[in-house]
Parts: structure tokens; C-alpha cells; sequence
């Protein structure tokens, strides 16, 4: 979210540096440590849980194990140290320009590298698998609701 | 090596679930939710029971066939086995839409489970005794087997005196076939043909006219035959220029009040009443008075009823009327528990049917319940059965014949 602006530094500005920093540099990480720990925990809840497990197919797991890898290499972008980034890699990354990212601090480059090509992979493997869910889910709710308004209840 | 069924043929009835069908079975996220609430696998243990389940392998079915894969490489045939798994976790489903008010993403699983049959029946793979309901239903438009002549019997049990069956009336009371051909349901007939007696109603019953309203015709998958029954019936109370139907059936009233609209492309020119309704409405305005029963009594909500119909407050309103010692069973209203009564269960798996009801009396029994009221002929059978295997000490009445009773007609 630091890349796009939506949470940055200068936001938490007023409640003082050390806060900024709290919120900006030292939250995140937490939050993505408590946040890998969910995605394995959905994992093993799927694994163990006997009718759990015969609701699940191959690419339930898939779409978790994705998520879980893409969630482990963004934290290993912001822990591990920043690296000089070789200019011609830079431009292939960047060339498209659909996106601009505006990053605070450099991080570690390879870690951000396979971060952004897996969150890629996991946005193409969101219409088919069950993820679908997140935008089909909106539209099934409102005609559940149209039902109900017309059945009077 | 299983045998495998007609590409062609599968693909066609595969193609019959609509786009939003399509778009719901996708959303099924198996998370497993509507598990915990439903009635049949609560009652059995079965995964293969569980909706979750039979969403996916619905999916697992139409990926075969017209899915991606399926589009670029060719369709893979579905066997006989897998038909027959489909079939064993379709039937064994009271098709109470529970799963429906559970399901955080509102999937409309009634509609989905009755196309799921729907894809069986077409495919031929129903279970034998919901073959054989079928097929007594197209030779004796009723799914009892039995002659048209005796659709009037109960009246003649239960020594109605005025029971017309008039070439024109304002009002027809539908009767509906478990109402009229099980022994156990007779006084329900009686007692809503008496309280229009009372009423003074121009009413009429269509007699051997009646078919059956289409429900279980639907429940079997076969939507051709309910369209067929539909035509019929509405034919015949259009003709007789009737202007209000009156029904003490759950199932007929939401067949007739929801499907027929659908299954006809028109609504039919006469209105839907269940037979509750038009007792809270002659209770509050219809001059209608009673003495009230004392002892604790409880409301059971047919879910094609409540849930599935819109029905939810009328039989509240009038049993507080009737009973002031009216208690509120647990998991009522939308989130109603099925007593296992519908969905063809009890053909396809009875059973289960009887653990389903068992487990609602307990919760009547816990609140100390007298007497246990549904609005349903169903709902009713499967609750007396019930009682005689706990050997309960609770009395089962629909409605309408504790309101009988307390008005002095039954």
C-alpha cells in the first residue's frame, strides 16, 4: 500500500515520527507475520477438517498456497536488506509504466521481484478459481436480497 | 472400466442451469458454512449430503463437459457412477433451503438443488421410488397411486355436511393430495372447509378435477410434468371464474403462489392465500370467534412455507389469538429447522427423514410443549411419525384444527 500512497509517512505524520515510523515500517511487519500465519491456518483447516477437506478441490488449495507464497515473499522484501538494483532490470520492471510505484525505501530487490510476478499470477488465477467469489459474491448477495424484497420477507 | 453416458444428451441438460446458476455454483467458495445448518447431513453424517459438497461435484460434472478444458480439448463423459453419487446427494436433501439463509454469499441453492435434480431425472438416474412416485403421478395425477374418485373421501370420513363442488365460485379451496389421501390429515380438510362454511365463503372444491398442484413433480426433477399439472389446474379454477385460492398445504401454496408464474410465462388471474392467512385475517377482521386453548403450544414453520414462501408472521399472529401459552420453538422463522418432511425424503431415504424429526421434537420436548402445530399436511406426518418412534407424549395439530376445535367445529 506504501508503493501506491494509500498508507505512507506522511499520513501518520501528525501523530509525531515515532509513530509515523510505527505505523509505516514497524506494523506492516506484524501484520504480514499475522497474516501468513492466517493463510497457513486456512490451509491446515482445509486439510484436517474431514468435511472440509471433501468440499475442497485441488485448486482451493492452489489459490491458498499462492496467496501464502506471494504473502511470505512481500515479507521478505521488507525484512531482508535493500540491494543495489541493476539499471536494465529496473527498466524491464518498470517500462510499462501502467503502474508507478512510489516506494519510500528500495527494498530488497529480488523479494520484490518475485512478490510483484506471484501477486501477478494470484490476480490471473482469481476468474478461475473460487476466489471469483470476492466479485460474483457482491452480485448473488444483491439477487438474494432482490428475492427476499419480492417474497415479502 | 464405468460406464459412461451420451455426451450429447449430458451436455443438453447440463446447458438447462441458467447463467446465474452457473455464476453461484462458481461463487461456492466451500467454506463450509451451510454445512453446520443442514438438516440431512446433521442427521446423518454423510459428507456426500452436505451442500458444499454437491455444489461441487455439480461443477466437477459441468467442467467435464462445458468447461474450459472441455472447450479447447474436448468434453470427458460422465459415468453411471457419478450419476448415481450426484443422485444419492441430490435426493438426500429435505430441499429446505436452509443452506440458502446460511450461505454468506446468498446462493439461491433451492432453485440450484432443484435443477440439480432436475439434470438427474434427465439423465435418468433417479432413485427408484421417486421413479415410481413419478410414474404414479402421470397415471393417476396424484403421487398416492390412487383414483381420482376418492380425492372427496375425507368428506365423507370426516361426515362433512356441506362440501360443494360448484361449476362457479369466488373461492376454491385446493386440497392438495397428502391432505386428502392420508387418514391423519382428513380433519385439516374438515376443519378449513368448516371455517368457510362459518365464513359464509361462495367457495368450492374442484373435487375429481384436482390434480396434484405439481410440487412433488418439481422435487423429482421432472419440471415438464409440473408444467403439464399447472396448465391443468389453472385451466380449471380459471374456468369456474375463481378469484381466491385457498390451500392448507405448504408446498401446494408455494407451487401455486411462485412456480406457476414460472412455469406458465403468466400469473394466473386469481390470487394465493395459505389457509393460515385467511384465519388471521377472519380472527382480526372476519369476526371470527374462539375460545382459547389452554396449554403451551408451539409453532413449527414449513419451510415452504416461511422460508420459501413469505409466509412467516400470519401463523404467529393468529396463534397468539388462539393459545396465549404460545412458545417459540429454537431455529424458527428463515432459520427454521426442517423437520425432514420435505424433498421427497421420505421416498428416498426415511430414515433420515424420521432422525430430522426427532431432533426437532426434542427441542419441542425441551420447552415443555403440549401441543405442536405446523401449517403443513408434511410437516404434520412426518412429526406423528416421529412422536410414535420417541413414543412422545406431544400432541400434533396443524393450525387450522386447533382453531377448529377451539371454535367448536371439530
Amino acid at each position: 500500500m506504501r508503493g501506491f500512497h494509500i498508507w505512507s509517512a506522511e499520513m501518520f505524520s501528525p501523530l509525531g515520527e515515532g509513530m509515523a515510523e510505527f505505523m509505516v515500517h514497524t506494523l506492516p511487519v506484524y501484520m504480514g507475520w499475522l497474516f501468513i500465519a492466517t493463510q497457513f491456518l486456512l490451509l491446515v483447516r482445509r486439510g484436517v477438517l474431514e468435511n472440509r477437506q471433501l468440499l475442497s478441490f485441488y485448486n482451493d488449495y492452489l489459490a491458498l498456497i499462492l496467496l501464502l507464497i506471494t504473502t511470505i515473499l512481500g515479507q521478505g522484501m521488507r525484512i531482508f536488506p535493500p540491494e543495489a538494483i541493476p539499471a536494465h532490470t529496473y527498466s524491464v520492471v518498470f517500462i510499462p509504466r501502467l503502474v508507478v510505484l512510489h516506494l519510500e525505501k528500495v527494498p530488497s530487490f529480488h523479494w520484490f521481484f518475485l512478490h510483484v510476478l506471484f501477486t501477478q499470477l494470484f490476480f490471473m488465477y482469481i476468474p478461475f478459481s473460487k476466489l471469483v467469489h470476492i466479485f460474483s459474491g457482491v452480485i448473488s448477495s444483491a439477487l438474494y436480497g432482490s428475492r427476499r424484497t419480492e417474497y415479502g420477507i | 472400466m464405468a460406464s459412461e453416458l451420451e455426451v450429447e444428451k449430458t451436455k443438453k441438460s447440463l446447458r438447462r442451469f441458467t447463467r446465474r446458476q452457473m455464476m453461484e455454483l462458481d461463487t461456492c467458495a466451500h467454506c463450509a458454512l451451510c454445512t453446520e445448518k443442514c438438516p440431512a447431513y446433521a442427521g446423518s453424517d454423510v459428507p456426500n449430503y452436505a451442500p458444499g459438497v454437491r455444489s461441487s461435484k455439480t461443477v466437477r460434472l459441468y467442467n467435464k463437459q462445458l468447461g474450459l478444458r472441455a472447450r479447447f480439448l474436448g468434453p470427458k463423459p460422465i459415468t453411471k457412477e457419478e450419476l448415481v453419487d450426484l443422485a444419492d446427494s441430490a435426493f438426500n436433501c429435505t430441499l429446505c433451503g436452509r443452506c440458502m439463509e446460511t450461505c454468506p454469499f446468498g446462493l439461491q441453492t433451492h432453485e440450484l438443488w432443484t435443477s440439480v435434480r432436475r439434470l438427474v431425472h434427465e439423465l435418468e438416474g433417479s432413485l427408484p421410488k421417486v421413479k415410481m412416485l413419478d410414474e404414479m403421478l402421470g397415471e393417476y395425477w396424484n403421487p398416492y397411486g390412487l383414483d381420482a374418485d376418492m380425492r372427496l373421501d375425507w368428506a365423507d370420513y370426516t361426515d362433512l355436511e356441506d362440501a360443494p363442488v360448484k361449476v362457479e365460485a369466488e373461492v376454491a379451496y385446493f386440497v392438495g393430495c397428502t391432505t386428502a389421501f392420508k387418514g391423519a390429515n382428513h380433519e385439516v380438510a374438515y376443519s378449513i372447509a368448516s371455517i368457510l362454511n362459518q365464513q359464509k365463503e361462495d367457495w368450492t372444491l374442484l373435487g375429481e378435477d384436482e390434480w396434484c398442484c405439481g410440487s412433488p413433480l418439481l422435487l423429482a426433477g421432472n419440471e415438464e410434468g409440473a408444467r403439464e399439472f399447472a396448465e391443468h389446474n389453472v385451466q380449471e379454477l380459471e374456468a369456474r371464474g375463481v378469484k381466491k385460492v385457498i390451500t392448507g398445504c405448504a408446498g401446494c401454496f408455494r407451487v401455486f403462489k411462485w412456480e406457476y408464474p414460472k412455469l406458465l410465462g403468466s400469473d394466473p388471474k386469481f390470487e394465493v392465500v395459505h389457509a393460515v392467512e385467511y384465519l388471521r385475517d377472519s380472527l382480526f377482521s372476519g369476526g371470527l370467534k374462539l375460545e382459547p386453548f389452554k396449554g403451551k403450544v408451539a409453532y413449527h414453520d414449513p419451510c415452504e412455507l416461511s422460508r420459501l414462501g413469505g409466509v412467516i408472521d400470519a401463523p404467529r399472529e393468529a396463534l397468539k389469538v388462539i393459545s396465549p401459552d404460545y412458545v417459540e420453538l429454537p431455529e424458527h422463522g428463515m432459520d427454521v429447522r426442517c423437520c425432514g418432511g420435505g424433498g421427497l425424503l421420505q421416498a428416498a431415504n426415511n430414515d433420515l427423514r424420521l432422525e430430522i424429526v426427532k431432533h426437532r421434537l426434542d427441542q419441542a420436548e425441551s420447552l415443555g410443549v403440549e401441543v405442536l402445530t405446523s401449517a403443513c399436511p408434511a410437516c404434520k406426518l412426518a412429526f406423528i411419525d416421529g412422536v410414535n418412534a420417541k413414543e412422545s407424549d406431544i400432541e400434533v395439530l396443524d393450525i387450522l384444527e386447533l382453531a377448529a376445535k377451539q371454535l367448536g367445529l371439530l
